[in-house]
């Protein structure tokens, strides 16, 4: 475990240069470089005593602090937690293959933001997020509900039933596309694209309300997880009731992949991809996995995120460019490291 | 090799002297002090145990115990109830009639921490789809005695003394996935000896392994018997369990046909109304063998 310590300290290094990379970077030029940025920061935080070489100006300032600070952050808080809940999700079901929109998540999300899109008024402030988060929490919900009999709940059975409440919101998605004028229609099909197009220090605020606590509360019972990944029977002659274990994973696992999904839209790929490269450069272990595909989530979530903002002058749809630069590293590493990490 | 189905009598364990004095790992360390350790006290029980599955009684009122530092193995042919009555006393199904205390404590009302304390399971073989090294599976048996704040140097000692009794200290580091069956084995049983429970339950522990193999498992087996454990094995192969068992229950369609030591129980009669006219028992240089009763003779 003490081996694998300088790695995660590489990687968060990383994570901190691309950053400040992140943040003097954009289509509007200031003129800084990484080290201006780092510079601004400090400043920013209060020592004033660093100079006056980075006071910025009003135009300069509101782009930094309010537009690509926060939106770097949520960048990173949705890396981690949709990586994170992958994670959880794939060892919960016992199957590699399980990305953390399975249980309906998604679908659920899209119908919530189609309704408030087509909505005539609006109820409250943030209803879309509101409504996307709701029905995210609700489609799990009933998946899980009709998977479970007799207070037991079987993987197989959760898989079922996750794919059919997906179809049944697919299909009301699928309704409000149909009945949607053409503007509100565009605006659904670009929602599903996901982006962090409108990020708000608001919603990075409750981002890591929600999501921080909860990593670190499934880092903390990540031992669980290992054992859950050994199938029901195992983890009981070890001492763990697997479906209150399963339960409450699960619980930590929605619950941030919902906030995430409700304010950034659908973001595929990468809870399926991360916890992946994460096992094969890390191994199975789930108290590193965890960590490790936390910290590489954010790395990439936020390199696609620039490189969305930066490519052309118009915005790029984050999932495009999180598939095409994916695919590639994760054929790598399977082609490279496969053999030996992958039990069959 | 003289197989003599007409002539065989069973009088205690006359094994040659040769016979137990194989080599095999043996296990250094005691699972139950020796100043407590009675063979007379009573540490699983079973009573009248019954469950049914779809209304079909698949185990029909069931009742047996277990002594300190038995060696028992479950016998009967496919679809007796052995995996099913292997479930129920691991409490992975929920029962319905009967009764099953381990320490004198009802396993119903026993929480799955502390049961996990008494009772260590040894699956067939481990069908995670995860690679994990063969030190993180070892650890797992930790978690019953696991604290909020990670392992501590008592739980480290305690997997490495497993690792070393089971000989699979070299292995520590490789990922489990690419080990032999046998090893693999070994390293499940290590992670059961890891859980310090007393008693170990393993589900046909031999099915997947060479004659070797098979042999090392039920010598360890038996060394941890004498070190205190109380082992209770799901078993295909008759010979085994005559061979190092020191008690057998018989099933057939559910019902316990005979209990107790395996030289006295496996004879003729209850082996025909286990598996029918397929197998008889004969002596081999001292050495009770199930074997087949007819051979088909080449043209």
């Amino acid at each position: 475990m003490k081996k694998k310590l300088i790695p995660l300290l590489l990687l968060f290094l990383v994570l901190v240069l691309l950053f400040f990379y992140a943040l003097s970077t954009g289509s509007y030029s200031i003129g800084t470089d990484i080290f201006h940025s780092v510079g601004i920061i400090i400043h920013q935080l209060g020592f004033e005593s660093i100079g006056e070489k980075y006071q910025l100006d009003k135009t300069s300032e509101i782009i930094l602090l309010n537009l690509r600070l926060p939106r770097i952050f949520l960048t990173i808080l949705t890396g981690m937690a949709l990586s994170v809940a992958g994670a959880i999700y794939q060892a919960c079901f016992k199957n590699p293959l399980v990305e953390p929109y399975l249980l309906g998540v998604s679908s659920g999300a899209a119908f919530g933001a189609a309704l408030a899109i087509i909505m005539p008024f609006s109820l409250f402030i943030g209803q879309g997020q509101v409504l996307a988060f709701f029905f995210a929490i609700l489609a799990v919900s009933i998946s899980y509900f009709l998977a479970t009999t007799k207070s037991k709940t079987s993987p197989l059975h959760l898989i079922l039933s996750g794919i059919v409440v997906g179809a049944v919101f697919s299909a009301l998605v699928s309704i409000i596309k149909y009945i949607a004028e053409d503007a509100q229609l565009r605006e659904i099909t670009f929602w599903m694209m996901g982006g962090f197009y409108y990020a708000h220090w608001q919603d990075v605020i409750i981002s890591s309300i929600v999501v921080l606590p909860s990593i670190a509360l499934a880092i903390i019972f990540s031992w669980q997880l290992n054992i859950l990944s050994l199938g029901d029977e195992e983890a009981t002659s070890l001492g763990i009731n697997p479906n209150i274990t399963r339960l409450a994973f699960l619980t930590i696992a929605t619950l941030i992949a919902s906030v995430c999904v409700s304010q950034v839209g659908i973001i595929a790929w990468v809870g399926l991809m991360i916890p992946h490269a994460a096992r094969m450069l890390f191994g199975s272990d789930n108290r590193i996995l965890l960590i490790s595909s936390a910290l590489m989530g954010a790395i990439y979530m936020l390199l696609c995120d620039t490189i969305a903002r930066n490519l052309t002058s118009t915005e790029i749809p984050i999932g495009i460019i999180s598939a095409i630069l994916g695919s590639p590293y994760l054929i790598w590493l399977l082609r490279s490291k496969g053999r030996l990490i992958h039990a069959s | 090799m003289h197989l003599d189905p007409e002539n065989h009598s069973h009088s205690g364990k006359s094994f040659p002297p040769n016979f137990t004095q194989k080599r095999y790992i043996e296990t250094k360390r005691q699972i139950i002090p020796k100043d407590i350790f009675d063979p007379q006290t009573q540490v699983f029980c079973v009573e009248n145990l019954s469950f049914a599955y779809a209304q079909k009684n698949i185990i029909d009122n069931v009742s047996f115990s277990l002594t300190q530092g038995e060696l028992c193995g479950i016998l009967g042919p496919n679809g007796s109830g052995k995996s099913t009555l292997f479930k129920c006393c691991m409490n992975f199904v929920p029962i319905k009639q009967g009764n099953i205390s381990c320490f004198n404590e009802n396993i119903k009302s026993t929480k799955v921490k502390n049961f996990a304390k008494k009772v260590a399971y040894v699956p067939q073989n481990d069908n995670t789809s995860f690679t994990f090294k063969v030190h993180e599976i070892i650890e797992m048996g930790r978690s019953p005695h696991r604290s909020i704040l990670g392992l501590t140097n008592k739980d480290y000692a305690a997997i490495e003394s497993a690792m070393e009794n089971l000989g699979v200290a070299h292995l520590a580091k490789e990922y489990y996935h690419t080990l032999s069956g046998g090893q693999k084995q070994m390293v499940l049983i290590a992670r059961a000896i890891a859980q310090e429970s007393p008693l170990i339950f393993l589900d046909e522990p031999t099915s997947s392994l060479d004659f070797h193999n098979q042999i090392m498992v039920w010598n360890t087996l038996k060394s941890l018997t004498k070190k205190g454990a109380t082992i209770l094995v799901c078993c295909h192969d008759p010979n085994h369990i005559l061979w190092f068992c020191d008690k057998v229950l018989c099933l057939k369609s559910g019902k316990l046909i005979a209990h107790g030591d395996p030289i006295d129980t496996l004879k003729n009669p209850i082996l025909q109304h286990m598996f029918g006219d397929s197998c008889t028992i004969s002596n081999v240089e001292n050495v009770p063998v199930v074997h087949p009763r007819f051979f088909i003779e080449g043209e």
